[in-house]
């Protein structure tokens, strides 16, 4: 989905004036959910055996550290379900003559409706209880 | 039997409609809720507002169903040091502009988001190339660490060859 997000943020199918705007609230979008990502994936026992690896203080463990901790379902799970919604989001508030062409791109890769149904069942029970 | 929704419906039918429509999964559209959406010109003049509203609208969205398992995942580190230490990890991540990974997510946008191939390597070395200054590049380009955060983000950009599962 993050490659078609990029297709359409690269597209003229939004105004140009107003594409870098969106592209930067895409930017800090992506990097405020993969935050809360990183914020629920935390391990306690990883994160205290990192803390005692002697590591601590390197910058390339520390990326090491913050990265395999993201690698999870979760983070999986709540990126798509952003990169879902902006893509409805964009489909909905490209220029009118523009529609036809998202369609074809979001149907050529398969983000058909049950596939976002999907994504937003797998996000449903990520966060039910709360 | 409903029809579930095509998604030429789903995009016609406008941002609110839309998100509800999808977290019901598969809920029949009305013909007035369709015909409504496809007149709301308003909505794609001014288009770029309404994907920006949509984006922050979903950011909100999930800080505020993730506040309890946020709460319980940062329960666990405890100890001015530790939180410390956590919080200078997390930093990585604070700002497309500051943040370590600022070049990297910055050329997402703009033109690696639509290369499928060879996306790991290039934001890999990307990421070694704007985090660290030359001699340290060096050092890292030795280490794998730039192989793991690309592999890492080619999953995230062009999906996993895996479905990934419900929870």
């Amino acid at each position: 989905m993050t490659k078609i997000a990029g297709q359409l943020l690269k597209s003229n199918y939004l105004e140009k004036s107003e594409m870098e705007k969106v592209e930067n609230d895409f930017i800090d979008g992506f990097y405020k959910v993969l935050r809360v990502a990183l914020d629920i994936s935390i391990n306690d026992t990883k994160f205290t055996e990192f803390v005692n690896s002697g590591y601590k203080d390197d910058a390339v463990e520390k990326a090491r550290f913050l990265i395999e901790t993201l690698d999870n379902e979760k983070t999986y799970t709540l990126m798509n379900y952003y990169l879902m919604n902006f893509l409805l989001a964009f489909g909905k508030g490209a220029k009118k003559e523009s529609i036809d062409q998202i369609q074809t791109i979001l149907a050529n890769e398969n983000l058909v409706p049950q596939g976002f149904a999907t994504v937003s069942e797998n996000y449903k029970n990520l966060t039910k209880n709360n | 039997m409903s029809d579930r929704p095509g998604i030429v419906d789903i995009l016609r039918k406008g941002w609110n409609d839309a998100k509800d429509e999808v977290k019901q999964a598969g809920a029949s559209l009305t013909k007035q809720a369709l015909d409504n959406a496809i007149a709301s010109d308003v909505v794609q003049e001014q288009g770029a507002r309404y994907v920006q509203t949509a984006i922050v609208d979903t950011v909100n969205d999930v800080k505020e169903h993730t506040g309890s398992l946020v709460a319980e995942a940062k329960s666990k580190i405890v100890g001015p040091e530790n939180i410390k230490i956590y919080d200078q990890i997390r930093e990585n991540l604070r700002s497309p502009k500051d943040g370590v990974f600022a070049s990297v997510f910055k050329n997402i946008a703009a033109r690696v988001m639509s290369a499928a191939a060879g996306i790991g390597g290039w934001i890999g070395a990307t990421f070694v190339n704007t985090a660290f200054n030359p001699d340290e590049a060096e050092k890292v380009q030795a280490n794998d660490v730039s192989q793991i955060f690309g592999s890492f983000m080619s999953k995230i950009l062009v999906g996993r060859k895996k479905a990934p599962a419900a929870a």
